[in-house]
Order: structure tokens, then C-alpha cells, then sequence
């Protein structure tokens, strides 16, 4: 016979065990923050105030939280049980990239769903906080989040006292939302191509007509996906093969929609279809170039989020900071499982047959007993995918 | 030289200043306490019309608006002095805006040759908030390694913005302890005013006729509330307001009514404004924006709502009609 409990229990006795033999790496100024925890059994428990490290060390060991959190804010009195008496100091600028908001998650495999949020994670850092807000390496911090994705944190002057309002505008901008075809039409000046969503908008919409077949037929093919008519998408090509001015020349409308540059917006604004055509191409853009964040998270300025070095419940893999530059070849599933279970292996039972992947090889799992390696017990217990035994 | 009110740091202008004007004979310091005071007595009585102060007895009146501590009356001082600094950076130049802004502590450059501002992202989107239209979101700005580059009628919108930031969180920062200290020669002044306000208030109390505000949604809730207690309702959320009331079925009279409460209540743009909206000038009648548009402009209050947090929930008066349908 199988025992949850049991297995739980076995779970608990090795996430103890890290604790006791490995540190975590704590956030700057521990004492202001709130620290919160899901125990083995029962439920949330919040408003903790830890001092040190050592204290750190003292309270994981003893408490073993299945997840572990710490508040991305500073208070003056974290401990405070409500909100306005804790004494809000400011918090530092949160990202969460996770599965839950990439599309067909559903579908994929948990590698494929790695690879894919990491896609956005580095979109994320590399165009939008690097690219266009200017935030510097040192001033941020990465970290794999022990499950389905990444955190990023930025720790900067420049964000600590932004409110809620203000992170709303970050998140906003990284998704590109609000960007319609009436508002760039009506917003678009030179100056705005010099960056951001305005200038990304306008390299994606020349490069499309610039590839666009110069043949109807040929085009036609593309301007279906746009245009739910065959004969609308029909009149627009023959409208935009038509010549039209820019400055003291002429040229067919499609070349001029192939210039990078705001004449552009003067040729899709004519009609509906042109207007219907960048709505579309906005939309494209923005598939392709926005970073997919969970923005509660964001905008929230009183969140709880991971303790660096904590183990997630789920997975037995560890919440671990990397350098930015090492993003592009990081593979969680190697490097986040913890010292403390490299070695050994362990005894599982499961219901059902699979496979997983992990520290690099592939691990068929069998139907009833079986050893496998312990940090792949480990794993399948957490995600309740086998029983410890 | 252009010029105009600034506000002046704690160490220029601190409570030994505000000492020395109470307490001289001199010819200056008296102007300034006369025109305090005319201003705080014109706000509350209700007749306050915005002129042009120097900036010491700008500071001056701030301390005295900090002592009546009465946040709608403060709002409607900055509010006003706000709206002359916006005609004033208006008529000047590029570069005279660059230097008033940088006075205020707002960080910003101007490049003569490409004639654009650049503006921090931080100081862009600490202040863009309150100002309604998509036109004003950071996703339509071209930002690039940290800079938003902006022209005029964008720097200027911010600048606003941050004048009435700072010039609310100087009367914030003003000790109660200081100034009833310092203005104890106007005590029984500053409670006539107060007893004078009072009596003025509770003859304007709000009504809201046949309407149940109980059923209203949050962000309207919150934008009436916002008005009561003196906080300036960006151009959107008076449009959601306005629209939303009248769909409800309050007449432009009573409407019109409401908006006395507020800060820069002024009678010629409300009614026109109304009757714009209400479709009396205009001949169409207008509806309040969808909860996405509330949302993405920071005027959605949803919190915790229940209807609010549910996912078909796509427009205010829909919860309107929920909540009305439920309380039958
Ligand atoms: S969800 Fe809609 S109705 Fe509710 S507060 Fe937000 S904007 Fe108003």
C-alpha cells in the first residue's frame, strides 16, 4: 500500500536536510522585510519579521516551509499583522515570467515550457529594461524560480518609490498594451521613432511590405490572414500598388510603406482597410516583441516572492540566481538541483508510467517500484507524479 | 526673463521664514500676509480667482492652507496655481522651460538641435499617471536607455504634474506643530475661517436625487469621494463621471450641482462640459468607457470587488444594472 502522508513526510525529512546543510542567499536589508511560508501541512503563514542570517538559518531548519517567501517591499514594522501599520519604505521592481501567461502552455512539455519563457525573459531584459528603460546589469538580479520560470528584480533608486500607478506603466509598456492603429495614427511624430513600442512598430510594418510579394497572387496569400475578404484584401493590394506622393517624388504605395519613417501612417490612415491592415500589424508586433509577465505581480507593491535559495514545493528545485549572461545557456534543470541531493538514489513508487527529464538525461519512470536517482525521487513526489516509499 | 512661482525647498524658506513675515513692520512682509489672507478667505468663501504670487508669499500661503488643514481648499490654491503656470509655460521657450523645470528638482535635458527633451523614465512615468489619453502612456513614447524623448506639450503636461506633487507634499511635510506655533497671532482668524467653511459646506451637501450610489461600482464610488475630499479628477474620470451619472438617470441640473464640491470646480466649462456630455450641445449622446479603458488610464478601483474581479465584466453600468437587478 502507498501512503501520501508517508511519502510527504519522507519529502519534508529531505527538504530539512537542505536547509540544515546548505544557506540561502537573503535579499539586502532582511530585517524590512516581511518573510511568509506554506509549512508541509496547514496553510499560509505571513507577517514574519527575521533578523539575520543566522536567525534565517535557525528559522528554515526548524519551521521546513514547503515554499518560502519574502516581501519585494521594505518596511519599517514587516511584522505588523495589517498593511498600513507595517509602514510601507518602498520595494524593489518585480518581473514574473511564467507559464501560466504563455500561449499553448498548455500543450507543451515542461522543457518546451522552460525554453519558451525563457524566450520572454530574455526579451524582456535585453529590449525592454536594458534596451529602452536603461537599467544596468548591476541593478538587476535573476533568478529561476524553482518551477516554471523566472524572476527578474530590480534594485534601483529610480524604482523603489514608484506606486502602484506608475509599475502599472512599466507593465503596460512591456506588453505593449493599449497600442491601437487609431492612437499611433494620431499620436505618430518624428520624434517617436527614435525608440520603445512607436519605432519597433515601424521597422515590423516596413519589413512586412518590404517582403510583401509584389504579385497579387502571391501576396494575397499573406493579405488573407488580415483581411476576412478575399475581395477587400483584393482592393487594398491594388490600392497600394497604385503610386501616391512622398516629398517632391512619386512612388508606388507599397514602396513607400516599405521606408522606415511616419509616412507610412499617412498611406494606412486613407481608409478602413489601411487602419484594419495596422491594427493587424500591431498585433503581430506585439506577439512577437512584447515579454509576457504575470503583472499582479508587478503592480502589486505589497507581494510576497520566492526566497532566493528556498526550495519550490512543487519541484525540489532550488530558487537560483544566475548572471544575465549566462541566461541564454542556462539549464534549471541541471543547475537547479541542490547540492544536498545530487548523490543517492531513492525509492518511488508510481502510478502511472512516464518520463522526465532531468540533470540532462532522460528518466523512464515505470509503473510500481523502482529506484531512480534522488533529486528525480524528489522531484516526482513534489509534483505528486510518484510516492517517496 | 520669464518667470514663475516655484516652490521653495525647506531650507529656503522654513519656518524662520515664516516667523520673520509674521512678525515684521516691513513694507514687503505685510503684502504678503495681506494677500494670504485675502487668498485664504476668497477660497473659502468661494470666490477664489487664481492670480499671479511671488513665490514667498506662494510658500506663505501654503503654511497658513496647512494650518485650516482643510485638503479641499489646499487642492483649489494649487489647482489654480497650477493652471497659471501652465499658461506661463506655455509662452516660453525651450530652453527657459528646461531651466524652470530643473529649478523644481524635475531632471530633464533639451537638445537645441534636435529641438526634443529628454526626460528620465522614472520622472516620466512618476507623473504621466494622472493625465488621461493613450497619447500619455510610456507605451507610446519613444523611450530609449532610460530617456523619453518629448516635446513641449508633453514635458509641459508633466511638469504640472509635478508641480502639484511637490506643492502637496511641501504642505504635507510642514510640521502642525510648527505652524500653530508660528501663526499663533492669526488663531482666532484661521477658526473663523474654519467655522465660516463649515457653515458654507453644509449648505452644498451633496445630493444625488432618486440615484442609489450604493449599487454604483468602485471606480465611480471612488471618484465621487475623490472630489469630496478636494483631489482634482483627471479629464477622464470627470467624462466617466459625468456620463455615468447621466445613463443612471440624474438630470444635468443635479450633476452640475455635484461638481460644485470640487476643487476646481469653475461654473462655464462644468456646464458646458455636462451638457456635452449629456448630448444637450452636442446632439450625441456619450457613454462611459469600458473597464479596459478605466483600467489602462489608473482609474479602476476594482480591489477585491467580487463583480468587478469577474472575468464577462466589461463595463460600469453593467455593474450598475447587476447590482440594481439583484437588490429587486
Ligand atoms: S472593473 Fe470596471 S466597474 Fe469595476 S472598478 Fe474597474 S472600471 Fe469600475
Amino acid at each position: 500500500m502507498i501512503d501520501a502522508a508517508e511519502s510527504d513526510q519522507k519529502l519534508k525529512n529531505l527538504f530539512h536536510r537542505y536547509y540544515v546543510e546548505e544557506d540561502l542567499d537573503p535579499p539586502d536589508l532582511l530585517p524590512s522585510r516581511e518573510i511568509g511560508y506554506i509549512p508541509f501541512n496547514g496553510s499560509m503563514s505571513r507577517h514574519r519579521r527575521i533578523q539575520s542570517a543566522r536567525d534565517l538559518k535557525y528559522f528554515v531548519s526548524n519551521a521546513v516551509p514547503r515554499h518560502l517567501y519574502y516581501s519585494t517591499s521594505y518596511y519599517r514594522r514587516p511584522d505588523e499583522k495589517k498593511m498600513q501599520d507595517k509602514e510601507w519604505l518602498g520595494a524593489e521592481l518585480i518581473f514574473d515570467l511564467d507559464a501560466d501567461h504563455i500561449k499553448g502552455a498548455d500543450t507543451m512539455t515542461y522543457v518546451q515550457i522552460l525554453a519558451e519563457v525563457k524566450k520572454h525573459t530574455i526579451r524582456l531584459i535585453d529590449d525592454f529594461l536594458m534596451g529602452d528603460l536603461g537599467i544596468q546589469e548591476s541593478e538587476m538580479k535573476l533568478f529561476f524560480s524553482g518551477g516554471r520560470g523566472y524572476h527578474v528584480h530590480v534594485i534601483s533608486d529610480k524604482v523603489y518609490d514608484l506606486n502602484s500607478d506608475s509599475r502599472r506603466e512599466i507593465t503596460d509598456f512591456i506588453r505593449g498594451e493599449n497600442l491601437t492603429s487609431q492612437g499611433m495614427i494620431s499620436s505618430i511624430n518624428r520624434t517617436q521613432l527614435l525608440g520603445g513600442w512607436p519605432k519597433r512598430i515601424d521597422s515590423f510594418v516596413s519589413d512586412f511590405f518590404r517582403v510583401l510579394p509584389r504579385e497579387r497572387t502571391e501576396a494575397m496569400e499573406q493579405l488573407k490572414r488580415v483581411f476576412p475578404s478575399a475581395n477587400t484584401a483584393r482592393s487594398f493590394f491594388d490600392h497600394i500598388m497604385k503610386p501616391s506622393r512622398i516629398g517632391s517624388k512619386t512612388m508606388n504605395r507599397i514602396d513607400i510603406l516599405s521606408l522606415n519613417g511616419i509616412e507610412k501612417y499617412r498611406i494606412l490612415s486613407e481608409d478602413e482597410r489601411g487602419i484594419a491592415m495596422l491594427g493587424w500589424l500591431i498585433e503581430r508586433a506585439r506577439e512577437n516583441m512584447s515579454a509576457e509577465i504575470d503583472d499582479p505581480v508587478t503592480t502589486d507593491v505589497h507581494r510576497l516572492i520566492r526566497f532566493p535559495g528556498s526550495l519550490h514545493g512543487k519541484t525540489g528545485l532550488k530558487v537560483l540566481g544566475l548572471k544575465i549572461s549566462d541566461l541564454p545557456s542556462f539549464d534549471p534543470l541541471v543547475s537547479a538541483i541542490p547540492e544536498t541531493f545530487r548523490n543517492g538514489n531513492a525509492k518511488i513508487y508510481a502510478e502511472k508510467e512516464g518520463t522526465i527529464d532531468i540533470n540532462g538525461q532522460t528518466i523512464r519512470v515505470a509503473e510500481g517500484e523502482q529506484e531512480v536517482p534522488l533529486y528525480a525521487a524528489i522531484f516526482l513526489s513534489a509534483s505528486r507524479q510518484a510516492y517517496l516509499i | 526673463m520669464n518667470s514663475a512661482v516655484e516652490i521653495l525647498s525647506p531650507e529656503k524658506f522654513g519656518l524662520s521664514s515664516v516667523r520673520e513675515i509674521v512678525e515684521s513692520r516691513e513694507q514687503a512682509f505685510s503684502e504678503t500676509r495681506r494677500t494670504a489672507i485675502d487668498c485664504i478667505d476668497d477660497l473659502v468663501s468661494d470666490e477664489y480667482k487664481p492670480k499671479i504670487v511671488s513665490n514667498v508669499t506662494f510658500m506663505f500661503t501654503l503654511w497658513l492652507l496647512r494650518y485650516l488643514d482643510e485638503s479641499v481648499l489646499t487642492s483649489k490654491f494649487i489647482n489654480g496655481q497650477r493652471d497659471i503656470l501652465t499658461s506661463e509655460l506655455e509662452e516660453f521657450g525651450d530652453e527657459d522651460i528646461e531651466d524652470y523645470c530643473r529649478r523644481m528638482g524635475m531632471h530633464l535635458d533639451f537638445d537645441v538641435d534636435r529641438e526634443i527633451f529628454s526626460v528620465p523614465f522614472d520622472t516620466f512615468i512618476r507623473n504621466n499617471t494622472r493625465i488621461s489619453g493613450e497619447k500619455y502612456r510610456l507605451s507610446y513614447q519613444p523611450v530609449n536607455k532610460g530617456t523619453v524623448y518629448a516635446n513641449r506639450d508633453v514635458v509641459i503636461k508633466i511638469a504640472r504634474e509635478f508641480f502639484v506633487k511637490s506643492a502637496f507634499r511641501t504642505v504635507e511635510n510642514i510640521s502642525m506643530n510648527d505652524v500653530v506655533d508660528v501663526f499663533e497671532p492669526y488663531a482666532d482668524f484661521i477658526s473663523s475661517m474654519r467655522i465660516l467653511y463649515d457653515q458654507l459646506k453644509s449648505s452644498r451637501k451633496v445630493d444625488l436625487g432618486a440615484v442609489d450610489s450604493t449599487k454604483f461600482p468602485p471606480c465611480i464610488r471612488e471618484y465621487i469621494s475623490e472630489m469630496k475630499s478636494g483631489v482634482n479628477l483627471p479629464h477622464l474620470a470627470r467624462f466617466t463621471l459625468v456620463s455615468f451619472l447621466h445613463k443612471t438617470g440624474m438630470t444635468s441640473s443635479e450633476i452640475i450641482e455635484l461638481f460644485k464640491t470640487a476643487p476646481d470646480y469653475n461654473e462655464k466649462m462644468t456646464v458646458y462640459q455636462v451638457n456635452h456630455v449629456t448630448g444637450e450641445i452636442s446632439g450625441t449622446e456619450y457613454s462611459p468607457p469600458k473597464c479596459a479603458v478605466l483600467k489602462s488610464n489608473h482609474l479602476c478601483y476594482m480591489g477585491e470587488d467580487t463583480l468587478c474581479n469577474q472575468e464577462w465584466l466589461r463595463h460600469p453600468l453593467q455593474y450598475y444594472q447587476i447590482k440594481k437587478k439583484h437588490s429587486k
